[in-house]
C-alpha cells in the first residue's frame, strides 16, 4: 500500500452477522476529491465506518493518510473530519458550543478552538446562526453545521457521507461549492459517498464504484464527461496495456478499462488513428463501439456490466 | 456574497494531548449536568437535612440541656450524642437522594445523545468507548458526590467548626473514611447502573423511571415479607427475607454503611461482604451492558 494515498484497502473483508457487506476490497484513494459511489447497500457507509475505526474489518489492512485504522484509530480521527449520514446535533447546546467542544475533543487548546469555531461556522454560512441550538436547525442548517464540525479541526481528509441529504437546489449548489472549493483552493482531500452523480460530477476528480461490497471501477470523472468529445471503448487482440500506451504516444487520452481500452478523442475526428495504433502494435482490432457519453449513463454501464 | 467567499484558514496551532483532549469532553458536559434544574432542587433539600444536622450536633456541644427531653425517649436517645452513628444516619438519609438525583440527571445522559445523534460525532473524535463511558460516569460522580460525598465530609468539617474540636479531624478519622468509602459505594452502584438503563432504555424519563422501579422494587419486597402473615413463623422465613434482602439496592446500601460505621440497627443476618458483593455485581453487569450496547454507529445487520 503506497502511504501516496490518502485511503488505501487491501483484501477488506467486513461482515455485519452472516451478512458480508464488503468482500476482499483492495481500493487506493489518491490525494484530491474522490467519490464513493454505489447503489443503496452498496458498502459505502460501511466502507467509511472502517477507515474511522468505528468498525473492525474480519480481514484485510486499511490505511488512513498512511496510518493503519486498528492501531491509530485516534491519530486517524485528529487528522479527518467526518460528516455522518444521519441528522446530528448535540444535546442542548448552540453551535459554537457544540463545535467548540468537538474541535477541543480533537486537541485544539480552548482559545483557538473558540476562534476556529466561529471562523467555520462563518464559512459554511452559520454566521448568523451560531448561537442557535442546532437541535432547532432546518435540514440545511445541520448539513452546514456538521460540515463545520467535519472542518474545525483543519483536517487533511474529509470523509463526507451524503452531504446534499435533503437540502433543496440552492443549499445544495452552495454546499457543492464550498465542497469544490475546500478541495481547489485548500488542497483538502474529499471523499465524497453520495448516490447522487451530479455531486460527484461537481466537485471529484475521480470516482470509485461500490456494488454489493465489491469494487466496480475506479476511474477519473473527466473521462465521463459530455464534454464535446467522443469516446470510444475498443478491445484488441493484445495487451490492453500495451495498446493504451501505442495510443498515448499519439497523443490521445487512453486509459485501460478492463479488457477495454477507453480512448477520446475530438468532436468530429475519425478514428483511424485506432487502427493505425493496433497496426503498428501487431495487434488487431476486435470491437470498437462508442461509449456512453453522460457520467450517469456511464455508470449504469459499469454497475450493468456486473 | 456566496458563502464560500468566507475565509478558510487553515490551523497551524499546537495540539493537545489525549488526557486533556478526554478532559475537554468531561469538563464541557459537566458544566451542563451542574446546571440540571433537578440537581438545583434536590440540592436544596439536602441542604436543609444537612443544616438540620450540623444545628443538631451544635445543640450537643453547646446547649445540652435542650437536649435532654430527647435522652428520655429511648427510640430517639442517639440524638443527643453525636457519635458514627449521627453520621450513618446522615448518609442514610442521602440514600434517597443518591436515588433521586441518579434517575432525574443521569436518565438523559446517554439515551438524549443517542436520540440526537450526537454519538457518532463524539466518536468522530478521537475518543474511544472507554473514554466516552468513563466521562459520561464521571459527569454523573461529579453530580452524585453533591449529594454524597461533600456534605458528608462537609459535616464532619462542619462538627469541629460548630464544636471548635478539632482534635476530632484526626480522632475520628474512621468515621471520614467511612463517609468516603460509603459515598463512592452509593456513587458507583447507582451511577453504572443509571447510565446502562439510559443507554437501553431509549429515552431519559424511562430510564428514570426503570431506575426508580428498581429502586422501589428493593423496599417493596421487604415491605412484602413483613407484611404477611407468616413472618414471625420461623427461622428459615427470616433467613429467606434476608436472601432476599440482597436484591435491594437500599438494604444493600444500608448492610454497608453499617459495617463501614461500625454500627448496628437494621439486623440483617446476611454478612454485609455479600452485601458488597452484590453491589460489585451490580456495577460490573451495569458496565457490561454498557460496553456492549453502546456503539458509535448503528449496525443494520
Amino acid at each position: 500500500m503506497q502511504t501516496s494515498n490518502v485511503v488505501a484497502t487491501e483484501g477488506l473483508t467486513v461482515r455485519l452477522g452472516s451478512r458480508v457487506v464488503l468482500s476482499e476490497l483492495s481500493v487506493c484513494v489518491p490525494a484530491g476529491a474522490v467519490g464513493l459511489l454505489g447503489p443503496n447497500g452498496a458498502g459505502k457507509t460501511t466502507l467509511i465506518r472502517v477507515l474511522l475505526g468505528l468498525l473492525p474489518p474480519q480481514r484485510g489492512r486499511v490505511s488512513v493518510l498512511g496510518m493503519s485504522s486498528r492501531r491509530d484509530f485516534r491519530r486517524i480521527r485528529e487528522a479527518v473530519g467526518y460528516m455522518p449520514e444521519d441528522p446530528v446535533a448535540l444535546p442542548r447546546r448552540d453551535a459554537v458550543e457544540s463545535v467548540a467542544l468537538l474541535a477541543e475533543m480533537s486537541g485544539l487548546p480552548r482559545q483557538a478552538a473558540l476562534q476556529r469555531t466561529h471562523e467555520v461556522l462563518w464559512y459554511v454560512g452559520l454566521g448568523e446562526a451560531r448561537y442557535r441550538p442546532v437541535e432547532d436547525f432546518s435540514t440545511g442548517m445541520k448539513q452546514r453545521f456538521k460540515l463545520a464540525a467535519a472542518l474545525v479541526h483543519d483536517p487533511k481528509l474529509l470523509i463526507l457521507d451524503e452531504p446534499t441529504n435533503g437540502l433543496d437546489p440552492a443549499g445544495r449548489r452552495e454546499m457543492l461549492e464550498l465542497l469544490a472549493d475546500l478541495a481547489r483552493h485548500h488542497g483538502k482531500s474529499l471523499l465524497l459517498s453520495t448516490h447522487l452523480l451530479g455531486d460527484v460530477e461537481e466537485v471529484c476528480s475521480e470516482v470509485v464504484v461500490l456494488d454489493a461490497g465489491r469494487l466496480v471501477r475506479q476511474a477519473r470523472v473527466q473521462s465521463g464527461r459530455a464534454d464535446g468529445r467522443r469516446i470510444y471503448r475498443v478491445r484488441v487482440s493484445g495487451s490492453p496495456d500495451e495498446y493504451a500506451l501505442r495510443l498515448r504516444q499519439v497523443g490521445l487520452a487512453a486509459e485501460r478499462s478492463g479488457e477495454w481500452v477507453e480512448v477520446a478523442l475530438g468532436e468530429g475526428a475519425a478514428t483511424a488513428p485506432l487502427f493505425s495504433a493496433a497496426r503498428a502494435a501487431d495487434m488487431l482490432v476486435r470491437a470498437l463501439e462508442p461509449r456512453p457519453a453522460g457520467f450517469a449513463e456511464q455508470l449504469a454501464d459499469w454497475l450493468g456490466a456486473r | 456574497m456566496a458563502i464560500y467567499a468566507q475565509v478558510y484558514r487553515e490551523y497551524a496551532g499546537s495540539r493537545r494531548g489525549r488526557l486533556s483532549r478526554w478532559w475537554a469532553f468531561v469538563s464541557g458536559e459537566l458544566g451542563l449536568v451542574l446546571r440540571h434544574r433537578g440537581l438545583f432542587w434536590i440540592s436544596l433539600f439536602v441542604a436543609v437535612l444537612f443544616f438540620a444536622r450540623l444545628t443538631q450536633m451544635w445543640l450537643v456541644a453547646n446547649q445540652s440541656d435542650i437536649l435532654k427531653f430527647v435522652t428520655q425517649m429511648e427510640r430517639y436517645q442517639h440524638h443527643a450524642s453525636v457519635s458514627a452513628r449521627t453520621y450513618l444516619g446522615f448518609m442514610t438519609n442521602m440514600q434517597f437522594y443518591v436515588f433521586l438525583l441518579a434517575a432525574v440527571v443521569g436518565g438523559s445522559l446517554i439515551a438524549r445523545d443517542q436520540a440526537a445523534g450526537a454519538v457518532p460525532l463524539y466518536f468522530s473524535r478521537p475518543l474511544s468507548r472507554w473514554g466516552y463511558i468513563s466521562a459520561r460516569f464521571l459527569q454523573l460522580a461529579a453530580a452524585l458526590s453533591l449529594v454524597s460525598l461533600v456534605p458528608g465530609l462537609l459535616l464532619y468539617f462542619g462538627y469541629s467548626l460548630v464544636t471548635s474540636d478539632w482534635e476530632h479531624l484526626w480522632r475520628d478519622r474512621e468515621v471520614a473514611g467511612g463517609i468516603v468509602v460509603v459515598s463512592v459505594i452509593y456513587i458507583t452502584s447507582a451511577a453504572l447502573p443509571m447510565l446502562a438503563l439510559s443507554c437501553v432504555c431509549g429515552g431519559g424519563r424511562l430510564a428514570g423511571a426503570a431506575f426508580a422501579m428498581f429502586y422501589l422494587f428493593g423496599w417493596m419486597m421487604v415491605g412484602f415479607f413483613r407484611a404477611v402473615p407468616w413472618r414471625g413463623g420461623g427461622e428459615i422465613w427470616t433467613r429467606f427475607e434476608h436472601y432476599c434482602s440482597l436484591l435491594s439496592l437500599p438494604l444493600n446500601w444500608y448492610q454497608i454503611s453499617e459495617a463501614f460505621f461500625g454500627e448496628k440497627y437494621l439486623l440483617l443476618d446476611t454478612p454485609w461482604t455479600w452485601s458488597l458483593y452484590a453491589l460489585a455485581g451490580l456495577s460490573a453487569l451495569s458496565f457490561l451492558v454498557l460496553w456492549t450496547r453502546l456503539r458509535p454507529v448503528e449496525v443494520v445487520r
